[in-house]
């Protein structure tokens, strides 16, 4: 694909996606394009569908209707190909209860095919930031929500991968914790990555991602910039992007 | 009383209500009659001599009505006395809708106690509605006991349940009230007193004392003098005063529980409860994933890992040679003493036995090998977004059902060795491992629905507590169907072992079904992986 100057190339496409939870409509037709090097805020009331994209996006379900790319490659017909690109953290993490902490991340790495060497050290340094160096030897099922979150997060991280899809990453985790998160995002996308954040924390959204998407029942109803939502929705910029949330959801 | 009542009320149609309304109970009963036909076929095929050889060879052993009256009565006692020989002061429960949203509302802790035990008491006989339904009648069909028995042992035995429930409760709240007055210690010191004064008397007077089966023994005559062929003098007097303990245990422990404090609850989350044990491995224990390279290698050490931590192997390894060792040596000492008499009724009795024995190993283990499917289905979001294959995912979750599932067909030959008959021996573990084989499909696809569509406790041993079955009457469905397929099988288990055992050259012939079992196991797996989607 040749892209003019200043274009981007899409990194996750996603088109007249579908879903149906028996007689519950959770997607009606949702197209969300993100680009190259964006850190991309998805947001929406609960049951929108963020969940649900976001499942979609990483094959754990299945549209009834639409297709996905990841990196230009078709996930219903290569999805390991597409996989291989992706971080994923989900919602409510849930890890291997009986695996010790350095096992679990061994584990991944070695799925990822990372270099014995590459992985040691990259475990450290994340074990290190992310304060889970003395946990190093526990079982998983001993942890707290909020160390479960950092090591999915660490998990997502190990492999550097090209898209990062996290659905609520922060939640439970402490504001060091946080903090260093947010670093670690920008780092990775600073070295050619891309990040599809879903979240209910609108500071954090409007001061960490470069463009965000609200979706509402099913499909997304605004898109751009944060400055740029402001703009259109309320006409200017001193509004909060909780303000714009609310008028572009209650606007329908 | 009114209102444990409303709470136990409460708690129940919260367990059953959804399920209810949907109209499948009847269906399902319905179900479990007919898929019991062949349990009970097999069971009038051996034409009542099984009931005869257990009967024979108890006696020999010097084992009557009595002493098993007094060895029940002691084992109900002993619920009442556990907790606090334990130090257990709280009543642990595992929903956190019960937790947070019942107790949060205006009713005093002594009625959430007592109708808590209440339901817990009715609950027992519910979850284990099919067990009971194909068990108990075993009794009278092997001792040609008259039919009128049956409903007056569902009775009893839903009595039976209660009151052990009660018990064990009672104890709960009597441990914890000692420990709000800082007298925990003594009363542990004198529960271990009571236990090892009821087994040194019993020894020394090969008799259980009176003091030791005191607390159970109205409930525990009543359920043996029903399973006898003649009754305990005075039964009446019996079955009133079994009726009278119930009473009497429920209001003690409703006195009891008025000086109790809202702490006596506590939730069983995974964090919690799991954080207050340490979590630390030995470094010589933690595999080195980064060291391997082939991916088969790497996924299979993960299974391995998972089941050396749930002790699965502890049993291969010192379990079965323990069971296989005791069974060698009771045949041995036996024979010795003239025990067995002629070998023909241990054969008898032990060829009815190993079927039995096959099913109940089967049953315990059957929640643990749903529970190990549903542990990685929790985590299929780790093995999908990693780009893992999906014929990998049910490669290592069949491989884990066999491991788990082989458990039974080794203990059931290991307890065959009293034969000392090679026929009995390989018959019990070649139709028990076609049993299990045959199981592992409906298994998998248990675990698989049940671990990508909510969010239950990890092999809980009863995972039919959990809150988010009670609240999806489809998964209920599920539940009761997997059980029922299980008693249907575990009949026709039943006949294909007595079948082997008149032709012995079936055993072949199940054994070559068996491998074919194996591929055609593992299809279905990779076929059900393929559809997965977490919810």
């Amino acid at each position: 694909m040749k892209l003019g100057r200043g274009m981007r190339l899409p990194v996750i496409e996603a088109y007249g996606l579908v879903k149906s939870y028996g007689s519950t409509v959770a997607l009606r037709g949702l197209n969300l394009v993100i680009n190259e090097g964006e850190i991309y805020g998805l947001l929406g009331p609960n049951g929108a569908g963020k969940t649900t994209t976001l499942k979609i996006l990483v094959s754990l379900l299945k549209p009834d209707r639409g297709h996905v790319r990841i990196m230009g490659i078709d996930l219903h017909r290569y999805r390991v190909e597409a996989l291989r690109n992706v971080g994923y953290v989900p919602e409510d993490p849930y890890i291997f209860p009986n695996l010790v902490v350095r096992e679990f991340l061994e584990f991944i790495g070695r799925l990822r095919g990372i270099p014995r060497d590459i992985l040691k050290e990259r475990i450290e340094r994340y074990l290190s930031i992310f304060d889970l160096q003395e946990k190093e030897r526990d079982l998983i099922k001993t942890l707290s929500r909020g160390m479960l979150q950092k090591l999915a997060v660490i998990s997502a991280f190990l492999p550097r991968p090209r898209v990062l899809i996290m659905d609520e990453p922060m939640s439970n985790m402490d504001p060091e914790a946080q903090h260093v998160f947010k670093e670690e995002v920008r780092k990775l996308v600073r070295n050619g990555s891309t990040a599809l954040i879903s979240s209910h924390m609108l500071d954090m959204v409007e001061r960490f991602c470069t463009r965000v998407g609200i979706i509402n029942k099913g499909v997304l109803i605004a898109e751009g910039e944060v400055d740029e939502l402001k703009r259109r929705a309320l006409g200017g910029e001193d509004a909060t992007l909780e303000e714009v949330f609310l008028a572009v959801v209650r606007g329908g | 009383m009114r209102r444990d009542i409303l709470v136990a009320g409460i708690l129940f149609k919260n367990y059953v209500g959804s399920f209810r309304e949907q109209r499948k109970l009847l269906a399902f009963q319905i179900f479990v009659v007919v898929s019991q036909i062949p349990v009970v076929l097999s069971v009038f095929l051996s034409g009542g001599h099984g009931g005869a050889g257990i009967l024979d060879v108890l006696e020999r052993f010097g084992v009557d009505k009595y002493l098993i009256a007094a060895l029940l009565s002691f084992f109900l006692s002993l619920l009442f006395w556990i907790p606090i020989i334990r130090g257990q002061s709280r009543i642990r429960i595992m929903s956190a809708a019960e937790y947070s949203f019942l107790l949060s509302q205006p009713i005093e802790v002594d009625e959430y106690v007592v109708g808590r035990a209440i339901f817990g008491g009715v609950l027992a006989p519910l979850v284990g509605a099919v067990i009971l339904f194909i068990y108990l009648p075993l009794p009278v069909a092997l001792l040609n006991l008259p039919l009128w028995r049956i409903p007056l042992l569902y009775a009893a035995f839903i009595l039976l349940l209660l009151y052990a429930t009660l018990l064990y409760y009672t104890g709960i709240v009597i441990t914890h009230l000692a420990e709000l007055v800082g007298r925990k210690r003594i009363l542990r010191i004198v529960g271990a007193l009571w236990l090892m004064l009821s087994v040194e008397v019993g020894v020394l007077t090969s008799s259980v004392p009176v003091f030791a089966q005191l607390l159970g023994a109205p409930v525990a005559y009543l359920i043996v003098g029903l399973m006898s062929r003649s009754f305990f003098p005075f039964f009446g007097l019996i079955a009133l005063s079994s009726v009278f303990s119930v009473s009497l245990v429920l209001f003690i422990l409703r006195r009891l529980s008025r000086g109790v404090s809202p702490e006596i609850v506590t939730l069983i989350g995974a964090g919690p409860h799991l954080r207050d044990k340490t979590g630390k491995v030995e470094e010589a224990g933690i595999v080195r994933f980064a060291e391997m390279v082939d991916m088969n290698r790497i996924l299979t050490s993960k299974i391995f890992i998972d089941l050396k931590r749930y002790k699965i192997f502890a049993i291969y390894k010192y379990g079965v040679p323990l069971v296989a060792t005791v069974s060698l040596l009771v045949r041995f000492l036996g024979d010795l003493v003239g025990l067995f008499g002629g070998s023909g009724d241990l054969y008898e009795f032990w060829e009815f036995m190993g079927p039995i024995f096959g099913i109940v190993i089967f049953i315990t283990i059957a929640a643990l090998m749903v529970g190990s499917v549903i542990d990685e289905m929790k985590c299929f979001w780790i093995y999908r977004s990693n780009g893992v294959n999906d014929n990998d995912i049910a490669r290592i979750i069949f491989v884990k059902l066999l491991l788990v599932g082989m458990i039974a067909p080794l203990m059931t030959a290991a307890m065959m060795v009293l034969t000392l008959d090679p026929l009995v021996i390989a018959a019990a573990f070649v139709v028990v491992t076609f049993y299990v084989l045959l199981m592992i499909p409906v298994m998998g696809w248990t675990g698989v629905r049940w671990g990508t569509r909510v969010k239950v406790s990890p092999l809980s041993p009863v995972l039919y507590y959990t809150e988010e079955v009670q609240r999806d009457p489809a998964l209920q469905f599920i539940m009761m169907l997997v059980m029922a397929v299980a008693g249907a099988f575990a009949g026709l288990q039943m006949l294909l072992f007595f079948l082997v055992i008149s032709i012995p050259y079936l055993i072949f012939v199940v054994a070559g079904i068996s491998v074919l079992l194996v591929v055609i196991g593992e299809r279905i797996l990779r076929a059900l992986m393929r559809r997965v989607e977490m919810r």
